[in-house]
């Protein structure tokens, strides 16, 4: 293995790293902005590329091992920065966490989350990404909506497992 | 086709072949089960999609190895370009568990499927009360819940929830603090 790779590799993450830091503190949003992030990833590996060229030569084998390793770790980042968005079971943690060692009464929990506006902002970024529309009370699938649950529908039965939200 | 190119075709095919052979086999397994009335495949499938996950770059490795196909098509590949081979099958399998967990778990996904259920289209307050096919908020959270005490995250009995073990400590420390480092205010 060329050690010198791994310095391009560590090159291409450290700038995919470190643009998502400085936008997403820059920049706050509500929004996960997952394509935002998969750009900057492809930017990284890109820029881990160009660092394998200029280190190590033009070589098309070393390249790809570069592209690979580089690929693995934008994907894991990414695997858990959904989790960190947007994870139900984080959020139950983290506010474990805020009590210190105590506990929480169930029914506490379902109204706490209840009475949060988590559902709203799902439904609200669904419609600003296109999938549903909601007027006067009442919350309806757009044909691109439509499309994505049927493919989800199918892809899990494909799969063998179930939508259980 | 130069060397190299021949390499990284070579490469590629072993890796992504894993993947669909990870698949199947998984698939397989399940549907055998499931079939045979044998033994619930409940609990038993994510441990052994992850026995597979873990073994099958041994078998990948012998397939790029000196006394396979590798030879048989004169390829003479190096050891850093199994290595990246490998990363590249791991990358699959990432997104093949992504793709799972999304489908199972999606809190979004779910809400379509709910509306798609409906025939396209619902009041809010009944959506959010019924959410997941009937099981609303409650169903939601209880779920979670129960999966973080079953992987030993916290303690949840009589309805009390807490206190957080040693793992589920660090895992909320850590959400909390890369939450507000990345000024993440709503989330899941």
């Amino acid at each position: 293995m060329y050690r010198i790779d791994l310095v391009a590799v560590f090159i291409g993450l450290a700038i995919f790293l470190g643009s998502h830091v400085v936008i997403w503190k820059r920049m706050p949003s509500n929004t996960p902005r997952i394509f935002l992030l998969a750009g900057l990833g492809i930017v990284g590996i890109g820029m881990s590329v160009m660092a394998g060229v200029i280190l190590s030569g033009f070589s098309l084998l070393r390249l790809s091992f570069v592209v690979w390793v580089d690929l693995f770790f934008v994907i894991l980042y990414m695997f858990i920065y959904a989790g960190i968005a947007r994870s139900v079971s984080l959020t139950i943690l983290s506010r474990l966490h805020e009590i210190e060692g105590e506990y929480l009464e169930f029914d506490s929990v379902i109204s706490e989350y209840g009475e949060s506006s988590r559902f709203e902002e799902r439904i609200r970024l669904m419609e600003d990404s296109g999938f549903l529309e909601s007027t006067n009370g009442k919350v309806a699938l757009t044909p691109k909506g439509t499309f994505l649950a049927r493919g989800a529908t199918f892809l899990s039965w494909i799969l063998g497992t179930r939508l259980q939200g | 086709m130069t060397e190299d190119l021949r390499i990284i075709l070579f490469l590629v095919s072993a890796s992504l072949l894993s993947n669909v052979l990870v698949l199947v086999l998984h698939r397989g397994l399940i549907l055998a089960m499931r079939l045979s009335d044998f033994m619930s495949p409940e609990g038993i499938s994510s441990r052994f999609m992850l026995l597979l996950i873990g073994v099958m770059p041994f078998l990948m490795w012998k397939v790029m190895g000196e006394e396979s196909f590798a030879v048989q098509w004169s390829l003479t590949i190096p050891v850093y370009a199994k290595i990246g081979a490998v990363f590249f099958y791991f990358t699959g399998c990432l997104i093949y568990l992504e793709i799972l967990s999304l489908l199972s778990r999606g809190y979004s996904i779910r809400i379509l499927a709910d509306l798609f259920d409906r025939g396209g289209s619902a009041e809010f307050q009944g959506l959010k009360s019924s959410y997941g096919g009937g099981l609303g908020i409650e169903g939601l959270l209880r779920k979670r819940i129960d999966t973080l005490a079953e992987l030993r995250f916290l303690y949840f009995h009589d309805d009390r929830i807490g206190p957080l073990t040693f793992l589920g400590k660090t895992a909320g420390a850590m959400g909390s603090v890369i939450r507000r480092f990345l000024r993440l205010e709503v989330v899941g």
